[in-house]
């Protein structure tokens, strides 16, 4: 099982974006710096989480990006969900094309895993990430 | 987010393995036909499951695949370790210096995917063998 690098990275700097996010615009430039992520692939990833409302984009010298909305008020879910797509453990059924034994596992045990994954992506905001790393932070600077 | 075919065919394979084991030893061209999962895919499944010692091989004639261990001893989590490995969304969960992009303890993403990780086990290791038996309908039973 494995997050694509989209989702990884594309995650990693909207936390950053939360963190440095003082009311003026961050430059992608500086996120992939400090994320150590290719600006090109973080272009292609903002363009995306901008056409889903997540994030705001100005032009220009002293453009960049905000978020759209708090980041309390944004879960890592909806996060993904823009930069994976389906977040489902092992896609959609087939239906009647499965046979009797997917159907029993696909009930007892990705339906749950899905519903268990769920839960933790929804409660968990982008500024619950940030307040995480900032105590990160301070430890590994002592 | 995925979960391999591999893993997904391993435990329907053995949902189907248990459901019909009552019969003795347990051809792969049986469980093919039951679970259209192709021999050759189940070979190289067997293969690695027979490894991790979850399965074991009974020869000649009426010979086949039988459970190693009881069905209520064998959990989701056992089947899906044997042929994927680690049950990780992110390479570093379990190792932090497997981490490809150099930010290991200063990555901001590492406690969903930590999160995430310990979800899926514990759905995983909750479900055992002789459970996804147990529900699978009676009326199905071939």
């Amino acid at each position: 099982m494995k997050l694509s690098t989209r989702g990884r990275y594309g995650l990693r700097a909207m936390i950053d974006l939360a963190i440095h996010d003082e009311g003026e615009y961050v430059s992608l430039g500086s996120i992939a710096q400090r994320q150590r992520i290719s600006l090109n692939y973080l272009e292609h990833s903002f363009a995306a989480l901008k056409h889903a409302g997540l994030v705001r984009g100005m032009s220009g010298s002293q453009g960049g990006y905000r978020l759209a909305a708090p980041a309390n008020a944004v879960s890592i879910r909806q996060v993904l969900e823009v930069l994976e797509g389906d977040l489902s453990i092992v896609g959609p059924g087939q239906g009647k094309e499965e046979s009797p034994y997917a159907r029993v596992v696909r009930r007892l045990v990705w339906d749950r895993m899905d519903e268990e994954m769920d839960g933790v992506l929804s409660g968990l905001t982008l500024e619950d990430l940030a307040q995480e790393f900032a105590r990160l932070q301070k430890r590994v600077d002592k | 987010m995925k979960l391999s075919t591999k893993g997904k065919y391993a435990v329907e394979a053995l949902c189907c393995l248990t459901v019909v084991s009552g019969e003795g030893p347990v051809k792969v061209r049986r469980i093919s036909g039951l679970t259209g999962i192709t021999e050759g895919y189940l070979e190289q499944l067997f293969f690695r499951l027979r490894r991790a010692g979850l399965l074991t091989t009974v020869r000649g004639q009426k010979g086949g695949y039988l459970l190693a261990r009881p069905a209520h001893t064998v959990t989701v989590g056992d089947v899906l370790r044997a042929v994927e490995g680690e049950l990780v969304p992110v390479a570093c969960i379990r190792n932090p210096d497997g981490c490809p992009s150099g930010m290991a303890c200063r990555c901001a993403t590492r406690p969903v995917w930590t999160r995430l990780a310990d979800a899926i086990d514990g759905v995983a290791n909750s479900i055992t063998l002789a459970d996804l038996a147990a529900s699978f309908p009676k009326e199905e039973i071939p």
